[in-house]
C-alpha cells in the first residue's frame, strides 16, 4: 500500500478515528436505516478505553485514513483472544483492514491470543477483506421495526411469566443449547444455569413470555434492553433467548410469540427489536430473516489453521 | 428442511450427482473459460466424483426434492499429518442447485465426520460463485488458499536490472537461503504452523528439482547477489490444482520468494517474467499459481500479475 504508514493507535488519534467512524457508520446506515446515528467520538472512546486494548492507525501523507484496535481478554470458552468491536475499526479503503489487522495481530499473537473475533457491518464491501483474512461468519445481528399485529393461533395462549416458570425457561434454554451443539453448529454444550435464569426471571427489566397450549409450554421469548453499542438504537428491545420446543414446531407458536412480543414492545415505546443468531444454526438463520429481521452486523471468527 | 430429503451419499446417486457437477462446472467455465471443458460432460465429471467417492474413508450426503437429486457432498480424509484429523471436499466433491442446500448437506455429512474424530474440514469451492462462498462462510468456513489461473502471456514483459536464469547445482546454498515462504507465513497475518525441514533434506530436494528436465527452478540475481527464486513445472506435478481445477495444457508456478530487503526492486516481476518465458518456450497455453489468501504480499502480487482466482480452499476447525 503506497505511502501508507502504520503506527500504534494512541489517545491522540481518537478525534481522527471518530471522523472515520462517523463516515463509515453513515455509509452503513444508508444500507440499513434502522441503525441509530452515532456519537462517533463517544463510541470510539468507549471501545478504546476498555482494558487491554491495542491497535494500529494507518496514515497517508501524515493523515489518518483508517484504524483498527482490539481488546485482548481471556475466557474459559475462548481462551486468550482478541476482539475488534463495532467501533474498533473504520477507514475509507476496506483493503486497509488487512494491513491494519496484520500489524496489530502480531502483538496479540505474541501475548498468546489464538482466537480472533471482529464485529463487522454486514455489507459485502466490509465483510470481504475480513473473509480474505481467513475470518468466517459466526453470529448474525439483526433488526426490525416493531410494527406488527399480534397473530392469534388457535389453541395457543401467550402470557407473561416469571420466576414461577423457571423450569419451563430452563427446559427451553436447554433445547436451544442442544440444537446449537448439533451439526452444523457444533457449539459447545453448556449446562443451563439455574442462577442465571433466576436472575433473569426476577429482573423487572426483563419481559419473559411463554406460549402454551392447554397449559403445556410450547416456547418462550425473553426481552430486555441491550447494552449500548454503535448502531444500536436507544429505543430498541433485545430479543434474547427465544425458541419453540421441537414438538411444537409447525403449530404457529413461534409466530404467535414473536408478534405478541413485537406488539408488546411497540406498546412500551420500543420502535425496533434487535436479535442475533448463530449463523451455523440452520433453523434460526432461516427463521429470523423470514420474520423480517434484517442483518446489521456479523461477528466474524478466526482460528488460524493447522496447515 | 425446506422440502428436502437428506440422505447419506450412495453409489446410486453418482449419475445424478455427476450431472449436477457438470452443470456447476459449466457455470464456472462461463466465468472462467480456461478451466477444462472436459468436465462439462457428465461422464468426465462422474469419473472425478467417483474417484472422490472411492477414496478411503469417503462419506457424504445428498439432497433430494420431489424425487430429484438437487445437491450432494462427498468428503474423504487426506493422509498427510499436515492437515490434522481432517476431511477434504475436493474439487468434484459438491454441487447444488441452490447454494443454501450446501448448508443442509454439510449438516448431515459433517455429523459422521465429527463422530469419526475428523474436526478439521477443508473444501475446494469455485471462487466464481459468490452465493456458494457465502453459504460456506455461513457454515463457519474461512478462506485459506486461492488458486489462480491465466493465459501464458504471449509477449515478454519489460526486463529490469534483475537477471533471471535456470539454477545449477552450484546455486544450492543460495537457494536454501531463499527458502523463505514457510517462515514468512508463520508470522502475521497467516500464522501458519511451520517446521523448516532439515537442511540436508532441503538440499536433496532442491538438487532433484534442478535436475528435473520437465521443470525449472529459476534464480534471480541483483547486483551479483541471489535475491529470489521461482519454480515452474507441468500442472500434473500439483495435487492442489487437480480434478476440476486442473486446466489442459498448463504449467504451475509452484513457488516464488524474494529477499525482503529487495522488495520493490523488480525481482518478483523478473522471476514471474522468467517463468512466463519458460512456459512460452515449452508451448504451455495456461499457467496456474496459488497463494495463502491471508498472505498479504502474495494475495496482492499474483492478481496484479494477471492471475484470476478459480477456486478457494476453505477451512473450518471444530477444535
Amino acid at each position: 500500500m503506497n505511502r501508507i504508514e502504520l503506527r500504534p493507535f494512541a489517545d491522540d488519534q481518537l478525534d481522527a478515528a471518530a471522523v472515520l467512524l462517523a463516515a463509515a457508520h453513515e455509509t452503513h446506515r444508508a444500507a440499513e436505516p434502522l441503525l441509530a446515528p452515532a456519537d462517533a467520538r463517544a463510541e470510539v472512546e468507549r471501545a478504546w478505553s476498555k482494558d487491554d486494548t491495542s491497535g494500529i492507525v494507518a496514515l497517508r501523507d501524515g493523515e489518518p485514513v483508517a484504524y483498527l484496535f482490539a481488546r485482548e481478554a481471556e475466557s474459559p470458552t475462548w481462551g486468550r483472544h482478541a476482539f475488534v468491536d463495532r467501533a474498533g475499526h473504520a477507514g475509507g479503503d476496506p483493503e486497509l483492514v488487512r494491513d491494519l489487522w496484520a500489524a496489530a495481530s502480531e502483538g496479540w499473537w505474541q501475548r498468546g491470543a489464538r482466537r480472533f473475533f471482529a464485529n463487522v457491518p454486514s455489507t459485502r464491501d466490509r465483510l470481504d477483506p475480513w473473509e480474505r483474512l481467513g475470518f468466517a461468519q459466526m453470529h448474525q445481528e439483526a433488526i426490525r421495526a416493531t410494527d406488527a399485529e399480534p397473530v392469534a393461533v388457535d389453541g395457543v395462549a401467550i402470557r407473561r411469566g416469571g420466576l414461577d416458570d423457571i423450569e419451563v425457561a430452563m427446559r427451553i434454554g436447554r433445547e436451544i443449547g442442544l440444537t446449537q451443539s448439533r451439526p452444523p453448529s457444533y457449539h459447545e454444550l453448556v449446562p443451563e444455569s439455574r442462577q442465571d435464569w433466576v436472575e433473569t426471571l426476577e429482573d423487572p427489566e426483563v419481559a419473559w413470555f411463554v406460549a402454551e397450549r392447554d397449559g403445556q409450554p410450547l416456547g418462550h421469548a425473553t426481552l430486555y434492553e441491550p447494552d449500548p453499542d454503535l448502531g444500536t438504537p436507544s429505543d430498541t428491545i433485545f430479543l434474547a433467548s427465544t425458541a419453540t420446543l421441537a414438538e411444537a414446531r409447525g403449530l404457529g407458536a413461534g409466530v404467535a410469540l414473536l408478534t405478541h412480543a413485537l406488539a408488546w414492545a411497540a406498546g412500551e415505546g420500543y420502535a425496533t427489536m434487535w436479535t442475533n443468531w448463530r449463523v451455523t444454526n440452520l433453523l434460526a438463520s432461516r427463521y429470523w430473516p423470514a420474520r423480517g429481521f434484517r442483518s446489521t452486523y456479523v461477528r466474524l471468527h478466526r482460528v488460524p489453521g493447522i496447515a | 428442511m425446506r422440502g428436502l430429503d437428506l440422505l447419506p451419499f450412495a453409489d446410486e446417486h453418482l449419475d445424478e450427482a455427476a450431472e449436477l457437477l457438470a452443470r456447476r462446472h459449466s457455470r464456472q467455465r462461463a466465468v472462467e473459460p480456461l478451466l477444462s471443458p472436459a468436465f462439462e460432460q457428465p461422464r468426465a465429471a462422474r469419473a472425478e466424483l467417483e474417484a472422490a467417492w472411492q477414496a478411503d474413508g469417503a462419506s457424504g450426503a445428498t439432497a433430494i426434492r420431489d424425487g430429484r437429486l438437487v445437491g450432494f457432498m462427498v468428503g474423504a480424509p487426506r493422509t498427510s499429518p499436515l492437515w490434522g484429523p481432517n476431511v477434504f471436499v475436493e474439487t468434484a466433491g459438491h454441487a447444488a442447485e441452490e447454494a443454501e442446500t450446501v448448508r443442509d448437506l454439510y449438516g448431515l455429512a459433517a455429523a459422521r465426520w465429527v463422530d469419526e474424530g475428523r474436526t478439521s474440514h477443508y473444501v475446494l469451492a469455485p471462487a466464481t460463485d459468490p452465493s456458494l462462498l457465502e453459504a460456506w462462510s455461513r457454515l463457519g468456513f474461512g478462506q485459506q488458499q486461492g488458486l489462480g489461473i491465466q493465459e501464458v502471456p504471449t509477449r515478454p514483459g519489460e526486463a529490469g536490472r534483475v537477471e533471471v536464469r535456470d539454477s545449477v547445482p552450484d546455486d544450492v546454498d543460495d537457494l536454501i537461503a531463499l527458502d523463505l515462504l514457510g517462515e514468512h507465513q508463520s508470522g502475521s497475518p497467516v500464522f501458519s504452523a511451520h517446521t523448516r525441514p532439515p537442511e540436508d533434506e532441503l538440499r536433496a530436494d532442491i538438487l532433484e528439482e534442478i535436475a528435473d528436465p520437465e521443470a525449472a527452478m529459476l534464480i534471480a540475481h541483483l547486483d551479483g547477489r541471489a535475491v529470489g527464486c521461482a519454480t515452474v513445472a507441468p500442472v500434473s506435478y500439483s495435487s492442489l490444482h487437480g480434478g476440476l481445477a486442473r486446466p489442459d495444457d498448463a504449467c504451475i508456478l509452484g513457488y516464488a520468494a524474494t529477499l525482503p530487503e529487495v522488495r520493490g526492486h523488480g525481482a518478483g516481476l523478473a522471476l514471474t517474467e522468467g517463468v512466463f518465458a519458460w512456459a512460452r518456450d515449452r508451448g504451455y497455453r495456461i499457467i496456474v499459481v496459488d497463494w495463502r489468501t491471508t498472505n498479504l504480499l502474495a494475495s496482492r502480487f499474483w492478481p496484479a500479475r494477471g492471475f484470476r482466482t478459480s477456486f478457494l480452499r476453505l477451512h473450518r476447525s471444530l477444535t
